[in-house]
């Protein structure tokens, strides 16, 4: 009987970075980020423009040299290892350039050609985005930004990669391509694969992730899974009522009247809602808005936390 | 065309390199087309054009972001642009060394081919160790333009220079230091300057350069 040694018992994460420093002269890049993305994750990095969600990726693509710090990918150092990691690697740029006098097809190619395989996804995530044959064999610089994106997107996946690097793919693409993002996200997490999403849409985030990673100011100020998320994050409801109601009668826990008049009621609401709402079915409604929750009232959420 | 050149002023036939009136009016006549403020420029224009583009430029425009997270060795980049240099220079030179070929054979000028074969080898290595430089200056870059003028700034103040010393006999001592004294096919088709000599210092000066540019890409951020 063969043995196991203890190494391949030892699950080592996909991405370790450990306390990743990047300072731009005097200014701050980024400072002190700690992750761990596992295997089969999808692990989103939410946070606002300019909050180090790039200089972090590019950090942990080996296109910038850290000040401080180290990351490792499939446990090997990036710097050291950069060229036998990448084998394995899809990336989607932040601010995707193109080479804008290929044709896509040629670029598709062209790309396929360092992974020395057949690039197994091509057809379908061609067919599955829309693009057409006459799209392909047009130059990228005729290509419209959702085009280019596209076309970025089926780079990074046509040669199933182990690990999926993604800053902001989402951004110039409309909803049902979105959809068909998030799609085959979810198709290649379920087959093993690993994914980092960055965004600075929490829903999207909230869609597909497991776990999130919130960074402001060059700070990871949190990591969550998503239930946890939205366990502690700020909602806001506004009610509007048939009939004069009084705010005495909503005095729940976790629940925080922020505007009242007569008729109306504006809720904060942390965690649990259906104490509330069992509350205000009680009353004739007249109009309920439940808007999408914003970033900053998220990260209003952990600063007021911390 | 001898009585032209005879009345112009000496400095000026210093620095063209051409005496009216000597035996050897022909082979400098033919040398100073290699010399031509449009065969220089020409020469120069792609060893400072291909850095910029190709090294500046793609790192402007941020395309190395996809084709650097493919699995390739970063010291690939700046080689292959320098081997495209070697190419795109190599090419230049035949075509000028067929001009003088084909020059020799209908006018029958019965010059000696060797020695501007040898004129040929000098000019591949001087500028090549010109694109060297470039693409040492160029990989410290982040904007083309910069890089590009940087680089233009460069060669052109080492012309100004060397021009300075040619027409200054009180400069001579200054000779040495001259850049583009390592490029003189006048003087090297008439065997006055050692060109094992021109052609080791450029290719110093290439290998230093080259180094310079290889080392600081594998290190800088993108």
């Amino acid at each position: 009987m063969s043995t196991i040694s203890k190494k391949e018992y030892r699950v080592e994460p996909i991405i370790q970075v450990s306390h990743l420093t990047k300072y731009f002269g005097k200014s701050i890049g980024i400072e002190d980020i700690n992750l761990e993305i596992h295997k089969g994750e999808i692990f989103g990095f939410l946070g606002p423009n300019g909050a180090g969600k790039s200089t972090t990726i590019r950090l942990m693509l080996n296109l910038m040299r850290p000040s401080f710090g180290s990351v490792k990918i499939f446990n090997r150092n990036v710097q050291k290892h950069y060229d036998k990691i990448f084998n394995t690697i899809g990336n989607v740029p932040g601010e995707l350039r193109l080479y804008e006098e290929l044709t896509g097809y040629n670029f598709l190619n062209y790309m396929n050609k360092f992974s020395h395989q057949e690039p197994k996804w091509q057809k379908e995530l061609i067919n599955a985005f829309h693009l057409s044959h006459a799209d392909l064999n047009k130059k990228i610089k005729h290509y419209s930004h959702g085009m280019k994106q596209k076309l970025g997107i089926i780079q990074a996946l046509q040669d199933d990669p182990e690990l999926i690097i993604m800053d902001e793919p989402s951004e110039g693409l409309d909803p049902i391509n979105k959809n068909v993002l998030y799609d085959y996200l979810q198709k290649f997490k379920a087959s093993g694969k690993t994914i980092f999403f960055s965004s600075h849409y929490l829903t999207e985030v909230e869609k597909i992730c497991d776990r999130v990673g919130l960074v402001k100011n060059g700070k990871l100020i949190t990591k969550e899974t998503i239930p946890s998320l939205k366990e502690k994050m700020i909602r806001r409801l506004e009610v509007t009522f048939t009939q004069p109601v009084l705010a005495d009668d909503f005095d729940i826990q976790s629940t925080d009247i922020v505007e009242q008049d007569s008729h109306r009621l504006v809720f904060n609401v942390r965690g649990n809602i259906n104490l509330l709402l069992k509350q205000i079915a009680k009353y004739d409604v007249k109009n309920l808005v439940f808007p999408e929750p914003s970033l900053e009232d998220t990260f209003m959420t952990f600063y007021e936390k911390q | 065309m001898v009585s032209f050149i005879q009345r112009l002023p000496p400095a000026f036939t210093t620095f063209i390199g051409v005496q009216g009136g000597t035996a050897q009016f022909a082979t400098q006549m033919l040398a100073f087309g290699y010399t031509h403020p449009i065969i220089i420029i020409s020469l120069a224009f792609l060893q400072v054009s291909i850095p910029a583009r190709y090294i500046t430029g793609e790192i402007e425009l941020k395309t190395f972001d996809i084709l650097l997270t493919k699995p390739l060795k970063r010291f690939i980049i700046p080689s292959s642009i320098f081997t495209f240099l070697i190419i795109a220079l190599g090419l230049q030179f035949i075509a000028i060394f067929l001009g003088t070929i084909a020059g020799d054979l209908y006018f029958d000028l019965q010059i000696n081919i060797a020695d501007y074969g040898k004129a040929v080898f000098v000019g591949f290595v001087f500028f090549l160790s010109m694109g060297s430089m470039a693409m040492a200056i160029c990989t410290f870059q982040i904007e083309k333009g910069k890089a590009l003028s940087k680089t233009i700034g460069l060669i052109v103040a080492l012309y100004f220079f060397d021009t300075i010393i040619k027409l200054s006999k009180s400069l001579d001592h200054l000779y040495a230091y001259s850049y583009f004294q390592l490029y003189q096919p006048g003087k090297l088709v008439q065997n006055q300057v050692d060109a094992s000599l021109c052609v080791l210092i450029s290719l110093v000066l290439t290998g230093l350069f080259l180094m310079v540019a290889i080392l600081q890409f594998n290190k800088r951020d993108l």
